[in-house]
């Protein structure tokens, strides 16, 4: 997984830095079950294929909400592409990406 | 555009320069434009079609891909007189529009409950995007659990699609019925409309005022599977890599190496790059480019010429003739793969022999004697393989051959470590000269079902552990079984060991069918004989002396055993069988813990030279009425602490004793029994 802080929040995008090489990536984020909404300076882990243009799944539109949900695949690795960590003021909010 | 789809033509092939024609007619118009996006892209390819048409997404991605390039768009939709009602009739569908929340999830009832749509989770998303359901008539009759692999495009993921525009940026996005259980849900159809039925794209946009848009800034480069880029920035069909210490290797089509990302072209006229090889035409030598320590080079020493000859399918066969006359031939695929190899004049192959070499189908070595390790280990297309001299094997020969079916070494006399080990096609084997066969090997055969080792004397550690379809061994010859003996074989019924004297542990662990067994010279046994096998009636252990732990343990069917000569045993003997009833061991001097403990029928016990037992003797065991342990002078914790019916005691006076089997030896002592 890798680190992002969010830096910026518009309407409609979140603009995430990558912790270590300072990169920028633009995405039109949705939260699902999160009492608390995510804001600039709050840190994302998550699963570096979401970051690759070639990865088969990629896109600047996600989906994210609890993992006990019916909406997205079973998680049952820390390696799994589809996992994704808010954390947010010493705490950390475990999701898994929405489809459809 | 004649001529720019000619010179297309020559470096990407027929194929391509028509799916350009058909994708690219308007761009064609301005010459030179689009080749020169191809050839700033893509290095010349014969492969890139094939490539690029995998699927329709990646089709998609291409067209796009160019459109960013050349700074054009999509023509905007036209006019279309059939409404997308119509149009979708034609394929059988149904069009509806929601308007509400509530429309929306009116829709729920077509998905199964582990694959519903984030959408009806999301009581704004109609709010943000213009959703419609597209339902086929099929849709109420297909059964989920008929699909049992899931396609995003089968009927079943297409038989309810729900198309949500998003009304800031008009982007389409097409949700599968399957939802999560197919890649890229969301992307069914590759968010084509006029994939679905020509013409709807135009239709949304004349009935409803919608038109879907593509977002081109997303396609500023292009990933395809089995392309790398090289510092040149194209693309280059790769057809093998390695990782090495000094970085990575590409090896690519038409002569090209990409070595940490610089470009490597070889001269065609020159050079060959054969599966990680480079072959010097001119010199007549080769030189191994991955670790440089196959020996296969050497069979490149003093050549006098080498020919090659075009082949079927685009494969070639280089023939290398020696100053001595003798030759071989090699036989490589149209991605220069070797996928055969043929030297009748070779006697030996070393270690790590064409040991990189995955996609050999054919072998010919008739007169190879001996070979080396990991020769043939992991190969993936080798279905037959007869070596007629071949006499020693080293380690890792054939592990890992999934198509391999059929195999002939009759000379064979040693094989080395895993030899054949996960192999999942051989049913039936015969190495009707084998001597000695080492740790590992015939592991994991999930097919084998015959055997024949007539000759075998020595077998190695986990020797056939678990082979699923084998349900007979027999070793005539064999004196010493090593550890883990055809462990987790759970079908094998019969064994046949007639001179074995040794047996370590885990001996048949797991097996479930067999119902007796006889080792009639067996001396000692290893721990977990077989463990767990709750069936076996009859064991024939006439010589053995010593037995190691959890021996027999569970079984369900033995009513009585004969063990002649038993002089010590370990512990848990033969813990939690339901059929004993009696036993009687005339030597045995010796026990560790837990013996026979649970033996809930067992009635009568005679170990009349037993001197020292461990913890636990006879544990759970309230029912025994005849015991004779009158030797007996040491004793562990909780000795006979279960017994509470005795008939009968010949127990010597040990420290150790319960309070009822002494209260029980005076009384009997009283009566004058």
């Amino acid at each position: 997984m890798v680190e992002l802080k969010i830096i910026e929040k518009t309407e409609r995008e979140y603009v995430l830095e990558l912790v270590e090489s300072k990169q920028q990536h633009r995405f039109q984020i949705k939260f699902f079950d999160l009492v608390k909404e995510v804001v600039v300076g709050d840190v994302i882990l998550m699963n570096e294929n979401l970051l690759n243009k070639g990865y088969k799944e990629y896109s600047r539109k996600l989906m994210f909400g609890a993992l006990d949900k019916p909406y997205g695949r079973k998680i049952e690795s820390r390696d799994h592409p589809d996992l994704l960590c808010v954390k947010k003021n010493g705490e950390e909010y475990w999701l898994k990406r929405f489809w459809g | 555009m004649d001529g720019e789809l000619k010179k297309i033509k020559k470096l990407y092939g027929e194929d391509f320069a028509k799916l350009c024609r058909s994708l690219f007619p308007k761009l064609l118009e301005r010459e030179g434009d689009l080749l020169e996006i191809l050839t700033d892209t893509f290095a010349p390819s014969r492969s890139l079609f094939d490539a690029i048409t995998a699927d329709d997404d990646k089709k998609l991605e291409f067209k796009y891909f160019v459109y960013n390039k050349a700074g054009i768009e999509e023509d905007p939709a036209g006019y279309q007189e059939k409404t997308p009602e119509e149009l979708l009739a034609e394929k059988g569908y149904k069009l509806y529009r929601c308007e509400s929340d509530e429309d929306v999830k009116s829709y729920m009832k077509y998905y199964q409950e582990d694959e519903l749509l984030c959408t009806f989770n999301d009581p704004t998303r109609i709010k943000y995007f213009d959703i419609f359901f597209a339902v086929h008539e099929d849709a109420e009759n297909l059964r989920r659990e008929d699909f049992i692999n899931p396609q995003r495009q089968d009927d079943y993921g297409t038989s309810v699609m729900s198309l949500q525009f998003s009304k800031f940026d008009g982007e389409l996005s097409i949700k599968n019925r399957y939802n999560h259980a197919v890649e890229n849900p969301d992307n069914t159809f590759s968010n084509d409309l006029d994939s679905i039925v020509p013409g709807l794209r135009d239709s949304f946009s004349t009935h409803y005022g919608i038109e879907s848009i593509v977002d081109y800034s997303l396609y500023s480069s292009i990933v395809i599977d089995g392309f790398v880029k090289g510092d040149d920035n194209k693309l280059y069909k790769c057809n093998q890599s390695v990782n090495l210490p000094k970085g990575k290797l590409y090896f690519c089509e038409n002569n090209v190496l990409i070595e940490n990302g610089k470009v490597i072209q070889f001269d065609k006229a020159r050079y060959e790059l054969i599966d990680g090889f480079l072959l010097d035409k001119q010199e007549k030598k080769i030189t191994d480019l991955r670790n440089g320590d196959d020996p296969f080079v050497e069979e490149f020493k003093d050549v006098k010429k080498i020919d090659i000859e075009k082949g079927d399918a685009g494969s070639r066969k280089i023939i290398v003739t020696k100053n001595d006359e003798t030759h071989f031939i090699v036989t490589i695929d149209k991605s220069s793969a070797i996928i055969g190899y043929e030297n009748n004049f070779q006697t030996e192959a070393k270690d790590k022999f064409l040991y990189n070499c995955k996609r050999l189908q054919s072998l010919r070595m008739d007169n190879v004697e001996k070979i080396g390790d990991s020769f043939l280990a992991k190969n993936k297309d080798l279905k037959e393989l007869s070596l007629p001299k071949l006499r020693e094997v080293g380690i890792g020969f054939l592990k890992a051959n999934n198509e391999l079916c059929k195999l002939s070494l009759p000379e064979l006399k040693t094989a080395g470590r895993m030899f054949l080990q996960s192999n999942y096609c051989l049913e039936e084997l015969s190495l009707p000269k084998l001597e000695t066969i080492h740790a590992g090997a015939l592991s994991w055969n999930k097919r084998l079902s015959k055997l024949n080792l007539p000759e075998l004397v020595y077998v190695g550690h986990d020797f056939l552990y678990s082979n699923e379809g084998l349900e007979s061994v027999s070793l005539p010859k064999a004196q010493t079984i090593t550890s883990g003996f055809l462990m987790k074989n759970k079908a094998i019924r019969t064994c046949d060991l007639p001179e074995v004297e040794k047996i370590e542990r885990d001996f048949l662990f797991s097996n479930e069918e067999m119902k007796t067994i006889s080792l009639p010279k067996a001396k000692s046994i290893g721990t977990n004989f077989l463990n767990k096998n709750k069936i076996l009636e009859s064991v024939d252990l006439p010589e053995v002396t010593t037995i190691g732990a959890c021996f027999l343990n569970e079984n369900l069917a033995m009513e009585n055993i004969s063990l002649p000569k038993v002089q010590k045993i370990g512990s848990g003997f033969m813990k939690n069988n339901k059929g004993l009833k009696e036993i009687h061991l005339p030597e045995l001097t010796g026990v560790e813990d837990t013996f026979l403990a649970e033996n809930t029928a067992l009635e009568s016990l005679s170990l009349p030279k037993l001197e020292y037992a461990g913890g636990y003797f006879l544990c759970k065991n309230a029912d025994i009425k005849k015991l004779d342990i009158q030797k007996i002078e040491s004793v562990g914790y909780k000795f006979l602490d279960s017994v509470q019916n005795l008939e009968y005691a010949n127990v010597a006076q040990v420290q150790g004793l319960s309070e009822y089997l002494k209260t029980f030896l005076q009384n009997q002592a009283a009566k004058g029994e």
